[in-house]
């Protein structure tokens, strides 16, 4: 593989130092492991998606793999270069999406403070009108682009700060938290320009977020965190298939009958009713089998959602 | 990458000029104190004394000169570096394919260029009103001195502000440097009193001091009191101090973005 076109770590640990109590003369300190030995490899020809619990060590791998942070040991290579130098080649290279933090100009027109990103880049007007357009489009920003920021929603503002993240077309980007706080709709168009600017301009995208929609409609692989290990890192697709469940409810007669599917298909009893988890390729000839065997009244199917998926994951550590 | 910083300075400009109001209400500041020494100043002369070797011209157009390079060349901590540092807007900057240090130094001094030609109107009006019909006698040569001094003055007084401002890597809060400053500079820097009329012990020192460069000399300069071998000299002193500061700030940059945070 082409070291050029890489994300690598290996054996990576970062660790903080934290004020445990305050004192004039002698405040203690302890260590806390951010992340803990993590290594591997990612192609930048797909998206790449950072799914964990609060204080998992997303934010921190990212912060790691722009070379904002150094780490406390291991090795990081991203596009052939080590991110903590911050050699210019890679900051050319890179762009970062930070949720919940600013970096244009609050008071003055949207369009004067990104056009900032091409002074900063060095690259046409023209280039710059022509993307700005087609970003905007993409977004469906109008004529908000004349509006200054603080007068702005957090949707719209949200819009404008993604935007300048990669304005200048850099082969990477990593965006942590894209959609935190914002609507379901804002959310979803997000996630679709993301998706557009991935096919259209080639752009990767390092996504570390909350919300599994965000992975599973934008990242081709993912890395599952917790407590700053990986518990995961592979096909997006493959992992939600593994670990795709149905739910079958089923009521019956008495509770001794659903005691008895019970112990015969697993699942959990509830007085005249059994709830069985069955794997998705298994679920049909579960259900030939007891429409067959048993007195069914009714029953139900439910697929688990690809949030129920992730949690158990998570909560199965 | 100078694109950058010329693409700066005209969002810089533009910032600005939101703040309008502010920035003219906020000439008063400058034109209080003034008024206040100039009217002291003639208030002195006119009953008879002098103050050091100073004559009453003179020490006007060096209160106004230190009146208007005090604002332009003034050190203190920056808030703009130093919530950077405490909440994390530094990680943007650092990405970025421009210097932290010259990306600040352009927003500084946009700013204080359109801060400072308000105050030198400020200035001119507060010399017509409370200073009769004296006329500033400025030398071309002094200009010259002045121009070359400020030159080497503006990266210097910005490198100590700079300097100052990352200190923000290892103390939670700066504002105690920015309060502290304010009470000692304009004493130490020849703003209140020229540092010539000092005690010989304290003017030893306070004339060495960097704070004396950026407001004492480049007024002195402009009165017209300096031949070339005393200039010369005084700008191989303004490049030690620069070059001091300079090694002492890229130390404090290094081990402060070893601890850096990087909240949020």
């Amino acid at each position: 593989m082409d070291y050029k076109k890489q994300i690598e770590l290996k054996a990576v640990y970062k660790n903080y130092r934290v004020k445990t109590s305050v004192s004039i003369f002698k405040p203690t300190y302890k260590e806390i492991e951010a992340i803990r030995g993590i290594t591997f490899t990612h192609s930048i020809t797909e998206n790449l998606g950072i799914f964990g619990k609060n204080g998992a060590g997303k934010t921190t791998l990212i912060k790691l793999l722009t070379g904002i942070l150094p780490p406390t040991s291991g090795e990081i290579k991203v596009l052939g270069f080590i991110p903590y130098k911050l050699r210019k080649e890679f900051k050319k290279q890179i762009g970062l999406f930070q949720g919940g933090k600013e970096q244009l100009i609050w008071d003055i027109p949207a369009i004067q403070s990104l056009e900032l990103s091409r002074f900063i880049y060095g690259y046409s007007k023209d280039d710059f009108l022509q993307r700005l357009a087609d970003f905007s489009k993409a977004l469906d920003i109008g004529d908000e682009l004349n509006q200054p920021l603080r007068n702005m929603s957090l949707g719209q503002r949200c819009k404008m700060e993604l935007m300048f993240s990669f304005l200048h077309l850099p082969r990477l980007v990593f965006l942590d938290e894209p959609t935190s706080g914002l609507d379901i709709i804002t959310r979803s168009n997000l996630r679709s320009f993301i998706n557009f600017c991935h096919q259209q301009y080639g752009i990767c995208f390092v996504i570390s977020s909350h919300n599994v929609k965000d992975i599973t409609d934008c990242c081709k692989s993912c890395i599952i965190l917790d407590k700053g290990n990986i518990l995961y890192q592979g096909d997006t697709y493959y992992l939600l298939e593994k670990n795709q469940r149905d739910l079958i409810t089923i009521n019956v007669d008495s509770e001794n009958l659903a005691s008895e599917i019970s112990r015969k298909f697993g699942g959990k009893v509830n007085g005249n009713q059994v709830v069985l988890e069955t794997s998705i390729s298994d679920t049909n000839e579960i259900i030939n089998q007891l429409l067959s065997q048993y007195n069914i009244n009714d029953f139900q199917l439910k697929r688990k959602d690809t949030e129920d998926i992730f949690t158990e994951i998570l909560k199965n550590e | 990458m100078s694109s950058y910083y010329i693409g700066l300075g005209k969002q810089t400009l533009k910032q600005a000029m939101v703040y309008r109001t502010n920035f003219i209400l906020s000439f008063l500041v400058i034109l209080i104190p003034l008024t206040g020494e100039l009217l002291l100043a003639k208030f002195v002369y006119a009953n008879g004394y002098q103050i050091g070797t100073w004559q009453l011209n003179n020490l006007i157009l060096y209160y106004i000169s230190a009146t208007v390079v005090s604002e332009f060349f003034a050190i203190g901590t920056w808030w703009d570096i130093g919530n950077d540092i405490k909440y994390g807007g530094l990680n943007y900057h650092l990405i970025r394919p421009y210097s932290y240090f010259w990306h600040n130094f352009v927003s500084y001094y946009v700013l204080k260029l359109v801060y400072i030609v308000f105050a030198i109107i400020v200035a001119y009006i507060a010399m017509v009103i409370f200073s009769g019909n004296f006329i500033p006698n400025i030398y071309p040569l002094s200009l010259l001195q002045f121009a070359i001094l400020a030159l080497i003055a503006a990266p210097l007084a910005f490198l100590i502000t700079f300097f100052l401002s990352i200190l923000a890597f290892f103390f939670t809060d700066i504002d105690f440097i920015s309060k502290m400053l304010g009470i000692l500079l304009p004493f130490i820097s020849g703003n209140i009193l020229p540092l010539d009329i000092f005690p010989a012990t304290i003017q030893k020192v306070l004339i060495k001091l960097p704070s004396a460069y950026l407001v004492y000399y480049p007024s002195c300069i402009l009165v017209g009191n300096y031949d070339w071998k005393e200039f010369f000299s005084l700008i191989i002193e303004v490049l030690l101090w620069l070059i001091f500061f300079w090694i002492l700030t890229s130390i404090l940059w290094f081990r402060g973005r070893k601890i850096y945070e990087a909240i949020g």
